[in-house]
């Protein structure tokens, strides 16, 4: 219930970020699925995603999954998860998931209004919310925001605040590209839903900071 | 996890990955925190160990430390508990299995997140006081599975100090109750020994508005602009 909810950040930096997750429903229409996962994965790569991941392999695009051996060992219950950061992107996909009544569920993750307006574009009533509710407790025990920024990209937080700030301090100091260590932090994420071009511009701003 | 030691040559470049901090530098080698460590895998999966020093004994998958593989490694299955990841499907297939219904909201805590794990006997400061309530936690939940009574929120004894990445408590409320609920949660994070961040699952109304959002800023919950939306593509489509 929580997956892609909680990634924390300035609202702007939200903008170029969509977390798309595809799956059946176990007991309902999971039975005899693959070939609609398969054919939802075979739409997602055609339109290529900013990063997207596996458990089942235990990869993602960064620790160079491959497509087609991803497709192959699909089975009834693999989800599709994956991120973009281009709108137009999510538009295709969910136009093309639509028009060929695929049938998965899809959740999007995104800005309500950029995620509405799509569902508009592409002639979808929106049915259920996931809505955060913020972080409490104990809040000391939570490292500066600029680093949970990153870390919250991943569902799983399988992504370390000891590695994010090594590598700002990396890029800070110059011996790192934004880019090497935007893919750096994110090969630990199987889930796939890290965005390494959001994990730039944070960085970037990091440098300028 | 642990290090071998006869293999560890002391290099350090595996310390910042683990997600607990856990790795630590000792006198010749890295060490692992064995009370702080989840279980969650990455140092055997991501890091370049230049020798391969990392490993799962096997003392890590017996009873209860076993729990801690399951709830914080995303690749392992909940052989222990007999369900599988962390929480539901939630909001992801309401679509079609209408889990969360007009009228009610779903409401899930997820402990320990964002990356500071969580002892599982401390869920308590907030699962007794929804039990009082009279809260039905999701039984389909591997948490729920853990409570020795889920009619008081208790966990069980053998496994209330092992330490997870993050255990999430998933429950329906009439929409009615949102605010009381609501309050209980947030007076009760105030006593809190732990971190949690949770949210909420409701419908869109069928002109398309979310009315919960302007009853959680009454309630000085201020709502983030970022949220995760069922689109409505599943089949067979279940209005209710």
């Amino acid at each position: 219930m929580t997956h892609s909810l909680h990634r924390l950040g300035p609202v702007d930096t939200f903008q170029e970020d969509y977390v798309f997750i595809s799956r059946p429903a176990m007991g309902i229409n999971h039975q005899g699925c693959t070939p609609k996962i398969q054919r939802t994965l075979e739409i997602v790569f055609q339109e290529g995603p900013t990063n997207l991941g596996s458990l089942t392999t235990q990869e993602n695009l960064s620790l160079g999954l491959d497509p087609q051996t991803l497709i192959s060992r699909t089975e009834d219950n693999s989800p599709v998860m994956c991120c973009f950061h281009e709108r137009e992107k999510v538009i295709n996909v969910l136009k093309h998931l639509k028009e060929e009544k695929v049938g998965l569920s899809v959740v999007v993750t995104g800005l309500i209004d950029n995620v509405l307006e799509i569902c508009d574009e592409v002639g979808l009533k929106p049915h259920s919310v996931d809505i955060s509710l913020g972080i409490h407790g104990k809040l000391e025990m939570l490292p500066e925001e600029e680093i949970m920024c990153l870390t919250t990209m991943c569902g799983h937080g399988m992504v370390a605040a000891g590695l994010v700030k090594q590598m700002k301090k990396a890029v800070v100091d110059g011996r790192m590209s934004t880019e090497a260590a935007a893919r750096a932090m994110t090969k630990p994420c199987y889930c796939g839903i890290f965005n390494q071009k959001r994990a730039e511009k944070l960085l970037a701003q990091t440098r300028q900071t | 996890m642990k290090i071998d030691d006869g293999l560890c040559i002391g290099c350090g470049e595996c310390l910042p990955y683990c997600p607990m901090g856990a790795i630590e530098q000792g006198l010749d080698t890295a060490v692992i925190n064995w009370d702080e460590c989840v279980e969650c895998g990455i140092c055997v999966r991501q890091i370049e160990c230049p020798v391969d020093a990392f490993y799962e004994p096997e003392e890590a998958l017996k009873w209860p430390r076993s729990v801690r593989k399951v709830f914080s490694d995303p690749t392992s299955k909940h052989e222990n508990t007999g369900v599988r990841g962390r929480g539901t499907e939630e909001v992801k297939t309401n679509d079609v299995t209408a889990r969360f219904k007009r009228g009610s909201f779903g409401i899930a805590i997820e402990f320990g997140r964002p990356g500071v794990g969580i002892r599982l006997g401390d869920v308590e400061v907030i699962t007794k006081i929804l039990a009082e309530e009279g809260i039905e936690f999701e039984r389909a939940n591997p948490l729920t599975f853990l409570m020795e009574d889920i009619h008081t929120g208790k966990i069980k004894d053998d496994v209330r100090n092992e330490k997870v990445l993050s255990a999430i408590v998933e429950f329906v409320i009439p929409q009615a109750d949102l605010e009381i609920i609501c309050t209980k949660i947030d007076e009760a994070s105030r006593k809190a020994q732990c971190i949690f961040s949770w949210g909420l699952v409701a419908r869109f109304e069928a002109d398309g508005t979310l009315p919960v959002v302007g009853r959680l800023e009454k309630i000085g919950i201020k709502v983030p602009q970022n949220m995760k939306v069922n689109v409505g593509l599943g089949r067979p489509f279940r209005e209710e």
